[in-house]
């Protein structure tokens, strides 16, 4: 028959034991110790609920790949080489356009500029500034940039 | 050579350190890498404190997050499985620490398949429900103190050794056996109460 001392130190053992696998003098004395039931039982019922604790889901396939994509800078670089890749995808395009542009305006009849605004309606100074300058306006010029007159 | 518990990889697979190296010099297949080595690994920590599998995969995230941006500080040499373990732990406490706890478990509380969890495991058999024992262990770890539960899962769980117990908390080793020896006594404290409630009701 066994001893609650005996119990107490093989408590660990015997508690990954199920009942009707245990020792008949332990099987005896816990039949009329009620303390030593209850510690075995105690025993048992820990043990189980920690090994529930490495019963834990695997990782998905795919779990490396998440982290991956969800580091800090992974989307904005991503983005940045996305943009860069389609700028110089758009090189070749605007050079295309360019040359078209510039054939096309070589081959049209492209009436020569004429003045924008009227002059009539301009001041002295400003025909001066705007308007071709006659040739002996530039002497005239000329003298009242130097401090001269006329 | 670093590797974690139970890596079954080739023998000529870089070490960690290599990884670490490569990874720091913004090769990211070289973290992606030491994830894949690792996650079975963070899976079980996490796993250990959250039940939900969501909150699971979230909080594993969360620490790879933090150790990538950890990684700059991570010590040459130093062994990586302990540093990621640690991580872990934190980020699942973290996540822990905002649910909100239950002061106690009460045996009037638990569903139909969790008290024939409790019947099962009392007799010593192997509970066919699993999902049953599974909130058991949420329930009765939710009555302890996070760091109760932290100690718990690490040292008695998964196995860790006093020093790695103390090094995934981040206090001394006198500590650490001083939290897990009442966190032990928190949890038969807790599981008592169960018995008795299963007694009481004439089992």
């Amino acid at each position: 028959m066994g001893s609650c001392e005996e119990i107490a130190k093989r408590m660990v053992e015997l508690g990954v034991l199920p009942a009707a696998e245990l020792p008949s003098g332990i099987r005896d004395h816990l039949a009329g110790c009620p303390a030593c039931a209850r510690w075995l039982t105690v025993a048992r019922v820990t043990r189980g609920i920690l090994a529930a604790a490495t019963d834990t889901p695997e990782p998905p396939a795919r779990f490396a790949s998440q982290v991956l994509a969800a580091l800090p800078g992974a989307r904005s670089r991503r983005a940045d080489a996305d943009l860069w890749r389609l700028g110089w995808g758009l090189v070749p395009a605007f050079a295309a356009t360019v040359v078209l542009l510039l054939a096309l305006y070589q081959a049209s009849a492209v009436p020569a500029p004429t003045g924008l605004m009227p002059v009539e309606g301009l001041s002295v100074g400003e025909r001066l500034v705007l308007e071709p300058a006659p040739p002996e306006l530039d002497a005239v010029l000329a003298a009242v940039m130097e401090g001269g007159g006329t | 050579m670093t590797r974690p518990p139970g890596w079954q990889g080739k023998a000529d697979d870089p070490d960690d350190s290599v990884l670490v190296q490569r990874a720091l010099a913004g090769e990211r297949e070289a973290f992606g890498a030491l994830i894949q080595r690792y996650q079975r690994l963070v899976f079980r920590i996490v796993g250990g404190f959250l039940r939900n599998r969501e909150d699971v995969e979230d909080a594993a995230q969360e620490a790879f997050l933090r150790a990538y941006e950890g990684l700059p500080g991570f010590r040459a040499g130093a062994p990586f499985c302990p540093w990621i373990a640690r991580i872990a732990t934190r980020a699942s406490y973290d996540r822990l620490r905002r649910k909100r706890r239950t002061s106690e478990v009460a045996w009037e509380d638990l569903s139909s398949a969790e008290q024939g969890a409790v019947r099962d495991l009392a007799a010593g058999a192997d509970p066919a429900d699993r999902a049953a024992v599974r909130d058991l262990l949420d329930r009765t770890m939710a009555s302890l103190a996070p760091k109760d539960r932290q100690v718990l899962i690490l040292a008695d769980a998964l196995g860790f050794s006093g020093a790695e117990v103390s090094r995934a908390m981040g206090c001394s080793s006198l500590a650490a056996r001083i939290r897990l020896h009442r966190a032990r006594r928190a949890l038969r404290r807790a599981v008592l109460a169960l018995g008795l409630g299963m007694q009481d009701r004439g089992r």
